[in-house]
């Protein structure tokens, strides 16, 4: 409960931030226009087209986010928040756990808010599981590579000055989300590694991927390994950044 | 609660040490604690909210060994911390930011923390402006709200560093009463370089140098110190020389000067010692 009242108030905090709905609104905006309009997509009427729309909101919302959440372990250092939150007899990680949540939901709220008047549309037109498969992509695509951005953004940011590690944690993302297999330079895209949930939408929805797989389509165990691959990339990221962010503190 | 301090030394990378086995003991009520900028205050702070570790030595609050996670975790539940420097969220509002603040206290009933803190921005004079964003708050109301926060869940020992620095003379004048009535079945421990605060409303003072102890105990003791040495010099053209200048008063035949200094100049009138002059015989002895 208590670190539910934390995410209530971080909620707050992150829904009060103009400039992260001013960079994610048009991204998303955009990221529909493409999964509509794009000579790959399969049309908003079908569960193909929920899967596809959200991986192509899954590629490109998350380039707002890599921006915005440099500063989210170290934001308190400039404020002397981090003092004070430091003196709190809850764990710093249970406090940090709970900002990265509640950044999380307020970062997901708008692509998730889009993907079910999507499904909506489509349980009106008699497609009655749309809104269950909305939830799932949103759940399995969507929330997982939201939450390597931030983590890459929050680790870079804790290593390296805020105004360069924005800029490196989008390159990072663009590397992830955009550098498609077909150019001589190494890519996670096309593997099970890959980080915008092509394994899981063809392993799951059997759905056609973004990227073409580069050993065969992807089955349903190339999607649990897809997913667990993601979680243990969020772990790391989220761990290697607090502990980035008290090792400076501890310093000062 | 009673602190006991012993032998407390903290080492910075490529820094002196900020603290240099220190050891002092610190009574319950109200506790100045003053010093030049790099005395070593903040860190004391620091340590004694548990935010940092000493390199070595031992801090024991009411017989608890700070050393201990278990203990520094109990301490934390009895804690008010006000740090020098403290820019709340600014997009939170007052009411809401000292809800957060009572859930990082563990404060887990939610009436409990509203009406604390409804209470805590009434008494600092924030009960106009407690639902609007603290980034639109004037400086000195934002220090008040980090005054407030301090004091959400009672704190038993409350650490206060710099807490009237950005106030108005009116709103110090109302912070110190009210830290005044808290230090009266509370630890309450005022880090300031504005002695006067210290005088009004602190028995019992420590002074740190180079992160050393200079003085601990009464005030009075500190104010003594000048004792015999505190002098107000007639009206003359230039500074005393071999004497620290507490202040300067402008007159028509010249400056009328208040010294600390064992030789006066001819015609100079002993006069009652201040904190400042305690502070200042103290410091030009050492």
């Amino acid at each position: 409960m208590r670190i539910l009242s934390l995410v209530r108030i971080t909620l707050l905090m992150f829904y009060r931030r103009k400039a992260l709905w001013i960079a994610s609104i048009p991204l998303a905006l955009f990221a529909l226009f493409l999964a509509y309009a794009s000579p790959m997509s399969p049309g908003f009427s079908n569960i193909d087209g929920l899967v596809f729309t959200g991986q192509v909101l899954a590629m490109f919302t998350p380039l707002a986010y890599a921006a915005s959440f440099s500063d989210l372990m170290t934001a308190g250092r400039r404020t002397g928040m981090d003092e004070l939150e430091s003196t709190s007899p809850l764990p710093m990680a249970v406090i940090r756990s709970a900002h990265v949540l509640g950044a999380w939901v307020i970062c997901i709220s708008s692509s998730l808010l889009f993907l079910v008047l999507i499904a909506v549309h489509q349980a009106i037109n008699g497609n009655g599981k749309a809104i269950l498969v909305a939830l799932a992509v949103a759940l399995v695509i969507l929330a997982p590579s939201i939450l390597i951005a931030i983590g890459i953004s929050a680790l870079l940011g804790a290593l390296l000055p805020t105004i360069v590690a924005r800029i490196l944690a989008v390159l990072v993302w663009a590397w992830l989300a955009f550098y498609t297999p077909l150019l001589p330079l190494p890519t996670l895209n096309g593997g099970p590694l890959a980080v915008i949930g092509d394994p899981i939408a063809q392993g799951w929805f059997h759905t056609d991927p973004v990227y073409a797989p580069a050993n065969g389509p992807f089955t349903f165990q190339s999607g649990v390994i897809s997913l667990l691959w993601q979680v243990c990339i969020i772990l790391l990221l989220f761990t290697g950044a607090n502990i980035a962010s008290n090792h400076i503190k501890a310093r000062i | 609660m009673f602190i006991s301090i012993d032998h407390l030394t903290k080492d910075f990378r490529g820094r002196p040490a900020a603290l240099n086995d220190l050891t002092v003991d610190l009574p319950q009520g109200m506790i100045g604690l003053i010093g030049p900028n790099g005395a070593g205050k903040t860190t004391l702070m620091r340590i004694l909210t548990g935010i940092i570790k000493p390199t070595k030595g031992k801090i024991i609050i009411d017989g608890q060994d700070l050393s201990s996670p278990a203990n520094r975790r109990n301490l934390k539940r009895h804690l008010g911390y006000l740090p020098q420097h403290i820019t709340p969220y600014e997009n939170l509002s007052p009411l809401e930011f000292l809800d957060y603040i009572g859930i990082l206290k563990m404060i887990d009933n939610k009436r409990a923390r509203q009406e604390q803190a409804h209470t805590l921005l009434e008494q600092v004079g924030l009960e106009d402006v407690m639902n609007q964003p603290i980034g639109g708050l004037s400086g000195g109301m934002r220090r008040r709200v980090g005054i407030a926060q301090a004091l959400m869940g009672d704190p038993q020992l409350l650490v206060v560093d710099e807490p009237t620095a950005g106030l108005d003379p009116e709103e110090r004048m109302r912070f110190r009463t009210l830290l005044a009535q808290l230090g009266q079945d509370r630890t309450v421990i005022l880090s300031t370089h504005i002695l006067d605060d210290v005088a009004q409303t602190c028995p019992w003072v420590c002074v740190l140098r180079c992160g050393r102890n200079l003085y601990d105990g009464p005030t009075e003791g500190l104010i003594h110190e000048a004792a015999g040495h505190t002098w107000v010099t007639p009206p003359i053209a230039a500074p005393p020389e071999n004497a620290t200048i507490i202040n300067a008063e402008p007159t028509p035949q010249g400056t009328r000067y208040r010294i600390v200094t064992d030789t006066p100049p001819a015609g100079s009138v002993e006069t009652e010692p201040n904190l400042e002059d305690g502070y200042m015989a103290l410091a030009s002895e050492r």
